[in-house]
């Protein structure tokens, strides 16, 4: 019963999220569209919603919780939330069924604790537990048990303590098959935009198998996935401008509320925003909730004297780990099938029109960099990294998966400054103008 | 378009396949719901799937704020880490501390993972199947 609800407090989620579906842009998109933003929403809402409380000194119980989520869930259903998009239709259904079975697979992967990672039992598990007993993100607990890393963002956390608050067990099982339910929300969403079955079951397919190495399920990562998939996704092939900022800024915010790596995430995005796509004022509004949720939260690390990982910006760089990093990392990226997961992806940019996937391609290399960057801070980081990085390089290689869609000649990518007006649909055969995005669902 | 569909399927299809291997190489059962969420992340179990269950097993034992920790003796004196943090987050009704025996604040409970934990202020008071359960003298 406890994973039961614990599990539903999962579900609940989209349903919180559900109030972004109020936006006319978001009610325009395919329904898996809307249900994956609304799962991102409603992480980031419901974490932002457990930090505030603790900030104004509420303790957290179900009765305040759920009251303040039944007004948002609330104000999200009624009126304008009909939606306005029409359902895609695939001509040949093997598409859907071969992703449906990817993520099957992670389903039964999770489900038979072969997806597990360690440090859901290590550390992310009992900080929830220990926030939830003392009823809110408490600087004691980690002034108690400082081996909790305890400057970490705590999106993660805050989900997990949701979950046990919901359950008033904690779910263990639950937060691990938290993990498929977001991996459904990525591939929902980056379906749902781009109509391309085939590309979708690339990524399906390649995460499907790096989870198996990853070990991605309780730990931060399955979330953290889902915001940078919105962030790049959005700024490859939404059209609508408005609508690209708007989930640029979601992703952003809740990638750097996640992880310490959104924060190099959300750097890489602002860069290749501004170089880019060369749209300054889109770069600046697309960060700003991100810079000001980073804010807040190095308010609160350094008025508790809580600063660590974040510190470790002030270590000396070792320059002569480099090659060890880079012969690591390349190791890792193996991902024991002689790199197949990156050479996929970078054989069809490569046959396809590499300009069309230049933004998610500046993001692999820029997250790649920053990985570099990361594990050259230790003067031995062979088992840090052997130990984090498949689950860290899951960034560029999804990165580099969209970069393979939208390098397609029929994709639907906008113009963003990266391909010249009247070129967009160069190479597709089709005339210009013509939005050849149709033909996709049919691969 | 052919080039990239084929591509696309041949990859889909080696990737469920190296993923049907991986669990296969990870071990069985296949088809049984796990005992704990660590339960098939390697071949050999981990001592930390271990400590998961002498974690439930010994909770009813342990009084309510008691100083417990969690060790695999063999390991001394580098005791894993991630152990007595596998108690942090089993046993939240008591204050779990780490591994440390050499100061004045040593814990009031030790949970032993596997083998016995020879130290003379503490009494063994219950044997399982996964290890055994100390209190301090």
């Amino acid at each position: 019963m406890t994973d039961v609800l614990g599990l539903a407090a999962y579900l609940l989620l989209p349903l919180v999220g559900m109030i972004v579906w109020r936006l006319d842009f978001i009610r325009e998109m395919p329904i898996g569209a809307r249900l994956g933003i609304a799962m991102a929403a409603g992480s980031l809402i419901v974490a932002l919603l457990m930090a505030a409380l603790s900030v104004i000194g509420i303790e957290w119980s179900r009765t305040v919780i759920f009251t303040i989520l039944a007004i948002v869930i609330g104000i999200g259903l009624i009126g304008r939330i009909r939606p306005i998009g029409r359902p895609i239709r695939p001509i040949r259904p093997i598409g859907p069924i071969a992703i449906l079975f990817c993520w099957l697979l992670t389903l039964y992967g999770t489900l038979t604790a072969r997806h597990s990672c360690g440090d859901l039992q290590f550390t992310w598990g009992p900080k929830a537990i220990r926030w939830f007993r003392a009823g809110g993100l408490d600087p004691d607990v980690l002034h108690t048990w400082p081996q909790l890393t305890v400057d970490y963002p705590p999106l993660q956390t805050l989900l997990l303590a949701f979950s046990n608050i919901t359950a008033r067990q904690f779910p263990w099982w639950a937060a691990v098959l938290a993990s498929p339910l977001f991996f459904l929300a990525l591939l929902a969403v980056i379906r749902s935009w781009t109509r391309d079955d085939l590309g979708t079951l690339l990524i399906a397919a390649t995460l499907t198998y790096t989870y198996t190495l990853a070990y991605p399920a309780g730990c931060a990562e399955p979330p953290l996935l889902l915001f940078e998939a919105i962030v790049i996704a959005a700024l490859t092939f939404v059209e609508n401008p408005r609508a690209q900022t708007f989930l640029a800024s979601l992703g952003l915010a809740g990638a750097v509320f996640t992880k310490l790596e959104g924060a190099t995430f959300a750097v890489a995005v602002f860069l290749t925003i501004l170089f880019v796509q060369r749209k300054p004022k889109r770069a600046f509004i697309a960060i700003a909730p991100a810079a000001l949720i980073f804010a807040a939260w190095m308010t609160f690390v350094l008025k508790n004297d809580l600063l660590y990982m974040y510190g470790g910006a002030k270590l000396p760089i070792y320059w002569s780990t480099i090659p060890v990093v880079l012969k690591t990392l390349a190791k890792v990226a193996k991902f024991n099938l002689y790199w197949i997961p990156y050479l996929v992806p970078i054989v069809l940019i490569a046959i396809g029109n590499v300009r069309r996937a230049l933004v998610p391609l500046s993001i692999a290399l820029l997250t790649t960099g920053a990985t570099v960057y990361f594990y050259v801070h230790y003067p031995d980081p062979v088992w840090w990294i052997e130990s984090s990085s498949p689950r860290v390089i899951l960034t560029p290689l999804l990165a580099l998966l969209i970069g393979a869609m939208a390098a397609h000649p029929y994709a639907r990518v906008p113009a963003h400054g990266v391909v010249p007006e009247g070129e967009e649909t160069e190479g597709s055969g089709g005339p210009p103008g013509r939005h050849s995005g149709g033909a996709l669902g049919q691969v | 378009m052919i080039a990239r569909r084929v591509l696309i399927y041949a990859a889909a299809i080696l990737f469920a396949a190296a993923t049907i291997q991986r669990f296969h190489w990870l071990g069985g059962p296949y088809f049984t719901f796990p005992d704990t969420i660590q339960d098939h992340v390697w071949p050999v179990r981990f001592a930390s799937a271990d400590a998961i269950v002498l974690s439930r097993r010994a909770e009813p034992l342990l009084p309510r704020g008691a100083k417990v920790t969690v060790i695999t003796p063999s390991e001394a004196p580098n005791y894993d880490q991630t152990h007595w943090l596998t108690g942090l987050g089993m046993l939240p009704r008591q204050h779990v501390v780490p591994q440390k025996f050499d100061g004045q604040t040593i814990p009031d409970y030790v949970i032993a993972i596997r083998g016995p934990f020879d130290d003379a202020r503490y009494r063994q008071i219950a044997t399982f199947p996964e290890g055994f359960l100390y209190q301090r003298k």
